[in-house]
């Protein structure tokens, strides 16, 4: 009987010859901060949230710790990038039962990758995060510009600009925004409120600990969501890196790449 | 292979960064399974108590600025168990002696993969690796090559299959290939003949030919596939064709089959999915009908003349029967998952299997598995011996094996998350339409800490309704649906399964 056996060491050679190949895409460069939007119209209150919120091209660490009632907390660590208006890859590092389990989004279409399934399986946008008071929209749909329509707010409080967005399409985080930053040339976040389609106030919102990232980008590095159903929680999200970058590769927002 | 990878990474110079992620935990199962006085099986080999104990750990390297990712993923099971009994006369049990059964350690490697990025577009992966491309969630029938999954838990099965996988992925779309060597012989859970047999016999082989004959030849056994998947109209779109060059247990050569995949998001809540398969021939396990058909249970030197009338002459009452044959037998699951604000998830799916049982081809096999049961009882055959059809891969035990004989099916599942924030329920429901028998699993889980999780998990087969109505002395029960009858007893698919409940407590802590 003759037989034949696959050459372990030609694989060798193979991924070694590869390696010589020019490299890929490099990783991520960090880049400045723009100038900041002048805010004169009800439009430009939203640039300027998406502008210091979600850049165009970003890489950051964060950390939602959510409260129950009876004062205990669940905290997640994650890892989020985003890249253009409607693409952006979460992936979870702690806790350890965590660990591995991503999401993605790509315009309209948001997926949850689960390490066990060896798979992602569509998720819908307005599910609860990980059992917190942010949802899926609120992490992963990071970009109002792109998901509602802005009209200033009337009877804001002095020193406040405000703005009440109203959703372009029924797949957004929520059906309306109220949403307030400082009356100042930095234009920074402080607080907004979250509504229902009926008009019911379902979350409202504190931006706070304003610091410079880097690269002249200062922004809020925590965000605190009261529930304001269950008014005993909350979830609180606190940034330890964001870097502004360059570009990230597309092949990173592709439901094939998840899991690697 | 592993010093060629140091002096790899040693030659790729200090400025590369090395992201090391070790995750994995320990846990403890310890599972009750109460047999079934009715089923036609013999349980005499289905332990009572069992106890399996795993530690698992993933390891996941990324060098050479992730142009490098080094993944393993494995776990060490050590299983206990013991307490045997069977049905005698169909009402009451017989302890069964001791088996003795030693504890079983073993080691399986889930996934071990080396994923190479020469160019963004481009990435190779070769190792162990499971590639699900279709959108099931109970199950996959597209997948011919990775070990079936336990449909009652969607989120317990990682066991890949050793491959070569070349992937395109672009914006939008993606084009993948892959090479899977087939698995002829393996050892503590590591793969020692791939593609083609080696040149001494298995061990099995040698210590008893007579059960074991030798399955070597010397030709190359494989599957490969081609694979074009992109995001169409917001529907995730997957195209693929496979061919199969007698692999695992499909003797066929170069088979070609044609697969594909849907899914979508509807009103944001609902989403819907397909999955279909295209194949000429069918793998499935079919009973001659010769060998059972019209038997006569004789309480003379020779029960069943029939069916050892066959054994004697050396033909099995049980082949591949369809593996040639020039028709075509698609399987097609359609479902739709639906996930409302509280995070509760309601899934239902449809299956359908062309080549499943008919009414006609279950009977037989309800019959087989009656008088094998009979005789097994009777200690007059072992049906290893009978039944053996070739070689089980070697995986992570599943707490549920389900392979849905007949043509249709459907599963409906439950699932609630966050019920005093740290508890999940979950329900799943498995039923043969052609008869109304099935399977009901519940389960609750509790995530005390971070880190540690606990789950306690119920089995009960549900009777099919022509068994609850002979149950019940209804006259007719037997014509109602299309059940097997065996001996004047209807028998559903579900009727068979050898437990009349199960249950699991699980603890896992995590890592």
């Amino acid at each position: 009987m003759s037989l034949v056996r696959p050459k372990l060491p030609g694989l060798l050679a193979l991924f070694i010859a590869a390696l010589a190949m020019p490299a890929p895409a490099a990783p991520p460069k960090k880049a400045s901060a723009p100038a900041p939007v002048v805010v004169a119209t009800a439009a430009d209150v939203v640039a300027r949230y998406d502008q210091i919120m979600s850049p165009p091209a970003f890489v950051a660490v964060m950390e939602m710790t959510a409260t129950r009632e009876d004062g205990s907390t669940r905290s997640y660590v994650l890892k989020t990038q985003k890249v253009g208006a409607d693409k952006l890859r979460a992936t979870f590092q702690e806790p350890a039962s965590a660990r591995g389990q991503e999401m993605l989004r790509v315009g309209d279409n948001m997926w949850s990758y689960v390490p066990n399934l060896k798979r992602a399986v569509r998720v819908a946008s307005r599910d609860s995060f990980m059992g917190g008071d942010f949802n899926n929209g609120d992490v992963l749909r990071v970009n109002y510009t792109a998901d509602y329509d802005a009209t200033f707010l009337e009877g804001a409080d002095a020193g406040l600009v405000c703005a009440k967005l109203t959703a372009k399409s029924p797949g957004v985080a929520y059906d309306m925004i109220h949403l307030c930053l400082t009356k100042d040339a930095a234009a920074m976040p402080v607080s907004a409120k979250y509504f229902a389609q009926s008009g019911k106030l379902l979350r409202s919102a504190v931006f706070s600990d304003v610091k410079d990232f880097g690269g002249g980008n200062v922004r809020p590095a925590k965000i605190v969501m009261k529930n304001e159903i269950q008014t005993a929680r909350q979830s609180t999200m606190t940034w330890s890196a964001f870097d502004v970058v360059d570009g990230i590769p597309a092949s990173r927002f592709v439901v094939e790449d998840l899991g690697r | 292979m592993l010093p060629s990878l140091l002096l790899l990474l040693a030659a790729s110079g200090a400025d590369s960064d090395v992201d090391v992620t070790v995750t994995g935990f320990l846990s403890e199962r310890a599972q009750l399974t109460v047999p079934s006085l009715s089923s036609p099986l013999s349980t005499r080999d289905l332990p009572q108590l069992q106890s399996l104990t795993e530690a698992s750990a993933l390891l996941k390297m990324r060098l050479l600025e992730d142009r490098l990712t080094v993944v393993v993923d494995g776990s060490a099971f050590v299983t206990v168990q013991g307490l045997y009994a069977d049905a005698v006369d169909g009402e009451h049990f017989e302890v069964v002696a001791d088996h003795d059964v030693p504890a079983d350690p073993r080691v399986v490697f889930a996934e071990a993969y080396l994923r190479l990025q020469p160019f963004e577009h481009l990435d190779v992966t070769v190792g162990k690796r499971r590639v699900v491309w279709g959108t099931g969630m109970a199950f996959n029938p597209t997948d011919l090559l990775n070990p079936p999954r336990d449909p009652t838990d969607q989120a317990l099965q990682r066991t890949g299959v050793p491959m070569v996988l070349v992937e395109a992925p672009f914006e939008g779309f993606a084009l993948s290939t892959f090479f899977a060597p087939a698995v002829l012989e393996e050892k503590a859970g590591i793969p020692a003949a791939l593609l083609v047999w080696p040149d001494v016999p298995p061990r099995e082989s040698v210590q008893d030919e007579a059960t074991f004959p030798d399955p070597r030849d010397d030709r190359a056994h494989w599957a490969g596939a081609v694979r074009a998947s992109a995001l169409v109209l917001d529907t995730d779109i997957n195209l693929w064709a496979l061919v199969v060059n007698e692999y695992g247990v499909d003797t066929r050569e170069n088979d070609p089959r044609l697969a594909l995949s849907l899914s979508r998001l509807f009103f944001d809540i609902h989403e819907a999915h397909l999955e279909l398969l295209v194949q000429r021939g069918s793998d499935r396990l079919r009973v001659d009908g010769d060998c059972v058909d019209d038997d006569i249970v004789d309480e003379g030197p020779i029960p069943t003349p029939r069916l050892m009338g066959c054994v004697i002459a050396g033909e099995k009452p049980i082949s591949r029967d369809r593996l040639d044959d020039d028709v075509l037998y698609p399987r097609l699951l359609v479902g739709t998952r639906s996930m409302f604000g509280d995070g509760t998830t309601v899934t239902l799916e449809y299956l359908y299997q062309a080549d499943g049982f008919t009414q006609a081809e279950w009977d037989h096999m309800a019959t087989l598995q009656t008088r094998i049961g009979g005789l097994t009882r009777d200690g007059l055959i072992d049906p290893t011996a009978l039944l053996s059809t070739g070689t089980d891969a070697a995986g992570q035990p599943a707490r549920l094996a389900v392979a849905p004989q007949r043509q249709h099916h459907l599963v409906v599942g439950y699932s609630r998350p966050q019920i005093f924030d740290d508890f999940t329920v979950n329900a799943t429901g498995i039923i043969a339409l052609e008869d109304l028998s099935g399977i009901l699993t519940g389960s609750v889980q509790w995530q005390a800490t971070d880190w540690l999780q606990l789950s306690l998990w119920g089995f009960v087969p549900t009777p099919s309704l022509p068994r609850a109505l002979h149950a019940l002395d209804v006259e007719g029960a037997a014509d109602v649906l299309w059940p097997a009858v065996v001996d004047g007893v209807p028998l559903g698919e579900y009727d068979a399964v050898p437990f009349a409940g199960r249950g699991m407590l699980e603890v896992r802590a995590w890592f």
